[in-house]
């Protein structure tokens, strides 16, 4: 749901780069559609608590793809 | 491809399901981790009076933390509020059986699980084992309409090793896959897809669903921006935490990079027989991903 600040020191920008889908709009919007391409057909993003702008900035996303 | 969201259930979450049903996303997954996030029902049921199209999904529900009957009750109070836009998604347990100190239930009461909420669903009257006993159950009167049993109610599993997938496949079900690396999101659902096919079941008419976290990066933003962390951090780390568990509750399935499966066994080793996650974190950072982190600063992407 959060980071506790215990996880704060570990969670690194190779960590997110790499287990999240974190990037620019372009770069995210290629990940999609390699997944995609390998056969997925629902793609369902976490919107965290007290971040509702998120669903408007991967709406901008899905509307690329 | 369609899009969907996943919440860490608020009790108000409706509110974020309303305004992603106005900017057309399909489906919302709502998480059953009872200790850390409001109800899920609760909180489903605000969101079907709040909407009309979007498609409310358990995601995922957890077999220990109501007996079947409940939860086809459930299913089916959902399913009168929001004819038809219901989704029963399932999952042996991660969060909501951690955070109560116990590994996840078996493949084999899951799928007892199953047999139990989609035979009442389906109006049938079967043998229900509790408290000892075997009893009778069905739902005694679907039919004066306080709950709806008529509309389907697709199931969903979340299956992120191989012994899930086969069960997915044999019970015909969809699929959800909690993921953020590529690679290891292409070969599980390309596992997937063979397991559906062994099973006589068409890919193609079941749902695939890759379910993650992530942040969309302003200009120049740093993956580890107080905004990015903030957003992806928590689905980040969950990696982390199954490594540094693995010795008390065993492998939740979710691939981590090559790179960090080194440190797996000696992380298991260090924490075996321990019950402080903390502890076990704080290992990680002394030990290994201290390093990893200072480096990561230092070289993070401006993009």
């Amino acid at each position: 749901m959060f980071l506790r600040p215990e996880e704060q020191e570990v969670c690194t920008a190779d960590l997110i780069r790499t287990m999240t889908f974190t990037g620019t709009r372009p770069e995210i919007q290629d990940r999609l559609r390699e997944l995609s391409a390998a056969g997925y057909n629902h793609f369902a993003i976490s919107i965290r608590h007290g971040h509702p702008g998120m669903l408007e900035d991967w709406a901008d996303v899905f509307a690329g793809v | 491809m369609d899009f969907g969201i996943n919440l860490a259930t608020s009790a108000d979450s409706w509110k974020v399901v309303k305004r992603a049903e106005e900017l057309g996303y399909a489906r919302a997954w709502f998480y059953d981790t009872q200790l850390l996030n409001a109800d899920m029902f609760v909180a489903m049921g605000a969101a079907a009076v709040q909407t009309s199209r979007i498609r409310l999904a358990t995601g995922v529900l957890i077999p220990s933390n109501r007996i079947a009957p409940v939860a086809a009750g459930a299913l089916a109070s959902l399913n009168a509020l929001a004819p038809g836009r219901v989704d029963f998604g399932i999952s042996t347990g991660f969060t909501a059986r951690r955070t109560m100190g116990l590994g996840p239930v078996t493949l084999e009461a899951m799928r007892e699980y199953i047999r139990i909420v989609q035979g009442l669903l389906a109006g049938d009257t079967l043998e229900w084992a509790f408290e000892g006993k075997r009893r009778k159950i069905r739902f005694l009167s679907p039919e004066i309409g306080v709950v709806n049993v008529r509309d389907p109610i697709p199931l969903h599993l979340s299956a992120l090793g191989p012994r899930g997938r086969r069960l997915t496949a044999e019970l015909g079900a969809g699929w959800l896959y909690a993921t953020g690396h590529l690679g290891a999101a292409r070969a599980a659902v390309a596992d997937m897809q063979q397991a559906w096919r062994a099973a006589g079941v068409d890919p193609a008419g079941r749902v695939a669903t890759a379910f993650t976290g992530g942040c969309v990066l302003k200009d120049g933003e740093a993956f580890d921006s107080p905004r990015a962390r903030a957003q992806a951090g928590p689905h980040a780390t969950i990696a982390l935490h199954n490594l540094v568990e693995l010795g008390e509750f065993g492998n939740m399935g979710r691939t981590v990079p090559r790179r960090w499966r080194r440190w797996s066994s000696a992380i298991a080793r260090s924490t075996r027989g321990t019950s402080r996650r903390t502890r076990g974190t704080c290992r990680i950072i002394e030990g290994t991903s201290c390093s990893s982190a200072r480096r990561s600063r230092r070289s993070a992407p401006r993009t």
